[in-house]
């Protein structure tokens, strides 16, 4: 099937991802006419060591970096305030955020003041209302990324922003900061991507440019979060740092994947596994990404009855061309899900039953569902409380989806 | 999957597609803040009838700057540099290039001067010598093939000096490539199979060449799916115009991937034989493509295998031993150029000795190999290709592919 009617794809994001990945970043400042950019840290970002290899980063450039590394976990105005002094003050004229969460939401509402007036983050909130390309803004990810660095949103206060222009114009992996993240961050970020990415993939109307993008993410994440949770330091659980070496690459891919589910979020609206984890994610201990992992093959089996969801391609993705083409054709999407549970039945395994299989062993009571669709529609008039309630008493027994 | 130590991928342009995107010019116009457009085309584009679809569409929202529909095929500094005077004089602010190669790299070289208010294209000759935007740039490609919309390069003549001018910079890119059905739906069989078969070389060699990374592999898989279901269809039913629109879909995913990780012998060969005979590009990359991918058999055939599946399909796939995958890929590719060479009366050239020009005569000679090869080795594409590739090896793919005869792999050197 194909998307007959009108598609608009844009990915402005230039990735690059590797081995001194982050010695790239003073040339490709160059090519903004960039000379001093300001580089901001998370607190966690401090506390990991990444401020060193960031700094070396820029030793023979003859660049002057800016550092500030006091990025506080919910930054205010008054952070952006004394940030815009400072980058105005030193004149800088680009922004680097290193890390996750807090600091790219920082960055992103930092820039559209430094690029423009001070009343900008007035008149720029909501949707579209930044007309220009705003300074140049790099992000380098921490292994915990969510990919929302990746996508064009940003809140600060109770100001919220959402432009193509807050995408990041240059994204820089590198196996230095990827290095240590705890086994629960990586999986949330990971099932958020596959959950996004498959979503995507399977629309029954396919969109051929964001195909490529949900393809890579969903193959990349059913190859390597399972070795990479493998090889965690078992000594010390689930809970603990991660080792690095064998496991660097899959690693890497890892956080590529998640930023590019980040940025495959931006382009579809959230689908009906995201809305729900995050409303369920209110009633238990779990994050919204592994809530999300455990709904998906639900979600996606009532998307395919309910909406022609092509979950059969997803095979492709998941298994390979040899799997997808040695099982009969009416099968795939039954195996598709197959694989999905499979996945969540080994991270049970792997996490000493932290990653549940099921909404039951999560302690979710379903008494409480009716509760939650009620509070998600009175935010959310389009939302499909029956299909709501279908896949969550599914997902609760672990039982599929096979008829709405 | 296969993951490079180091990779990047950029695509920055808005891909904007469908059967009816023409009209949503006027809006991405006041998006980009500009107002009154300078359209180019070249005349064969205004005599196919697309630059009156183009005006017809637009016309009512936007104020037209000026049409200049005299960009000829091999473009140089005179023409950029009159183009410039033009966009001044009608007080033009954003650019409109509606056309193949030569459009729109003429499009681009003009986007430098007006946005540079410069006079002297030469002084941002060579890679990355641009600094900050430049003005509005909307390109509608109107070949389905070349996938100069996503390229960072422009290459322009200096007839005067006899030489041609690289720029590059990701500044040249356009702001949005529109994919409109309408600007491909007259394109004749040979044309259209030339173009899809240059877009298909852009995917397979994106995916077997050196600079290939994860990213790109996606968007080429996914173009070669799209051309191997769509192209022969196409040929046979000219008015299909989804047909036309998922090619013109994969020609910009094929461009999207080579932009990327670059191409390799096919492209050597072809620029080469291009320059010494002029045949067109698309001919010459059908011709070369199962040549490449057996010149380069012994150093990637796990990727050569790995295209059968979106060349063929599962059935095809799963019933190939995995021994044989990579010579069935060469084999399908072969069977394409067959298929496209009956469906369009013979006119799809299937090697070297068939390519006739206008008048029935042959157009390339077995006297111009020498030359081809020669000019081959200096070739930059020659760079990305797996195996190292030398006059010799040159002379050996052009007497192969004189008369369709598979490449004796024996006869490869080794380089690499």
């Amino acid at each position: 099937m194909s998307r007959t009617d009108y598609s608009d794809f844009l990915c402005p994001i230039k990735f690059c991802c590797g081995k001194l990945a982050l010695e790239t970043l003073p040339a490709e400042l160059r090519v903004y006419n960039a000379r001093k950019p300001l580089i901001l840290f998370s607190n966690k970002a401090v506390i990991n060591g990444l401020i060193d290899p960031v700094k070396q980063a820029f030793d023979d450039s003859e660049m002057v970096a800016g550092i500030y590394d006091g990025v506080p976990e919910s930054p205010t105005l008054s952070t952006i305030r004394e940030l815009s002094d400072i980058y105005i003050k030193n004149g800088h004229d680009a922004l680097i955020a290193v890390g996750s969460g807090s600091v790219m939401n920082l960055a992103k509402v930092l820039n559209i003041v430094v690029s423009g007036e001070p009343g900008d983050l007035k008149t720029c909130q909501g949707e579209d209302k930044i007309t220009k390309p705003l300074n140049p803004f790099f992000v380098v990810p921490e292994a915990s990324a969510t990919g929302l660095m990746a996508n064009g949103s940003a809140c600060i206060d109770n100001f919220s922003f959402t432009s193509r222009y807050l995408i990041p114009d240059y994204l820089a992996i590198d196996p230095r900061i990827v290095q240590q993240e705890t086994v629960g961050v990586i999986i949330d970020a990971a099932m958020r991507a596959l959950s996004s990415s498959s979503f995507a993939y399977t629309l029954p109307d396919t969109d051929y440019f964001i195909d490529p993008y949900a393809y890579l993410a969903i193959q990349t994440i059913c190859e390597n979060l399972i070795p990479v949770i493998e090889n965690a330091d078992s000594k010390k659980g689930f809970k603990d740092y991660l080792i690095m070496n064998d496991t660097e690459k899959g690693k890497m891919a890892l956080v590529t994947a998640s930023v590019i589910g980040g940025f495959i979020s931006f382009c579809q609206p959230a689908g009906i596994v995201m809305r729900l984890s995050e409303a369920l994610s209110e009633y238990c201990q779990l994050s919204s990404g592994i809530l999300a992992g455990l709904l998906l093959p639900y979600g996606l089996e009532y998307a395919m009855l309910k909406e022609g969801y092509q979950t059969e391609k997803l095979l492709l993705a998941l298994a390979g061309p040899d799997v997808y083409s040695r099982t009969p054709e009416n099968e795939r999407g039954k195996s598709a899900m197959g694989i999905l549970r499979d996945i969540q039945d080994k991270l049970f395994h792997l996490t000493d039953g932290y990653i549940p299989r099921t909404l039951a062993g999560a302690g979710i009571s379903e008494n409480q569902f009716s509760e939650m669709i009620e509070r998600m529609s009175q935010n959310d008039e389009g939302i499909d409380s029956k299909g709501c309630l279908s896949i969550l008493n599914h997902a609760r027994e672990g039982r599929p989806v096979s008829d709405i | 999957m296969y993951l490079p130590e180091y990779c990047e991928f950029l695509s920055p342009v808005q891909i904007a597609s469908g059967h009816h995107v023409l009209e949503k010019i006027p809006g991405f116009l006041k998006a980009l803040n500009a107002k009154r457009p300078l359209i180019l085309a070249d005349k064969g584009v205004t005599a196919a009838g697309l630059i009156g679809i183009v005006e017809d569409a637009i016309k009512d929202n936007v104020q037209i700057g000026a049409i200049d529909d005299d960009v000829p095929p091999d473009s140089d500094l005179k023409v950029v540099s009159r183009l410039s005077d033009v966009y001044r004089k009608n007080n033009c602010d954003a650019i409109i290039a509606v056309g193949g190669g030569s459009v729109l790299d003429t499009a681009k070289g003009l986007n430098i001067l007006v946005s540079e208010d410069a006079d002297n294209l030469m002084e941002f000759a060579g890679a990355n010598k641009l600094k900050r935007p430049l003005k509005p740039f909307i390109a509608i490609p109107t070949t389905a093939g070349t996938g100069s919309e996503l390229t960072m390069a422009a290459v322009i003549a200096d007839h005067d000096n006899f030489i041609k001018i690289l720029f590059g910079s990701r500044f040249l890119l356009p702001d949005i490539a529109i994919i409109d059905s309408r600007m491909t739906l007259t394109l004749p069989a040979f044309f259209t199979a030339a173009t899809a078969m240059d877009a298909m070389t852009h995917a397979v060699e994106s995916y077997i060449c050196l600079q290939k990374n994860p990213l790109s592999d996606a968007h080429a898989l996914s173009a070669i799916s799209l051309i191997s279901k769509n192209l022969l269809n196409v040929i046979r039913k000219p008015d299909d115009q989804e047909g036309r629109l998922l090619l013109a879909k994969a020609a910009t995913l094929a461009g999207m991937a080579f932009s990327n990780s670059t191409v390799g012998i096919v492209h050597t060969l072809g620029h080469s034989v291009g320059g010494v005979c002029g045949v067109p590009h698309g001919t010459c990359m059908s011709i070369f493509l199962p040549y490449g991918l057996e010149y380069n058999y012994h150093l990637v055939n796990p990727f050569i295998a790995e295209l059968l599946f979106p060349l063929a399909g599962p059935e095809v796939y799963a019933d190939t031993p995995e021994n044989k995958r990579a010579e069935k890929t060469i084999e399908y590719i072969r069977q394409l150029n067959q298929d496209l060479h009956d469906a369009t009366g013979g006119r799809h050239a299937r090697f070297l000795s068939e390519i006739l020009n206008r008048d029935g005569e042959q157009m390339v000679k077995k006297s111009h190999f020498d030359a081809i090869a020669r000019i081959s080795i200096g070739d930059g594409t020659k760079f990305y290709n797996p195996e190292e590739i030398d006059y010799d090896d040159s002379m050996l793919v052009l007497e192969a592919s004189w008369d369709g005869r598979p490449l004796n792999r024996n006869l490869v050197k080794k380089n690499a």
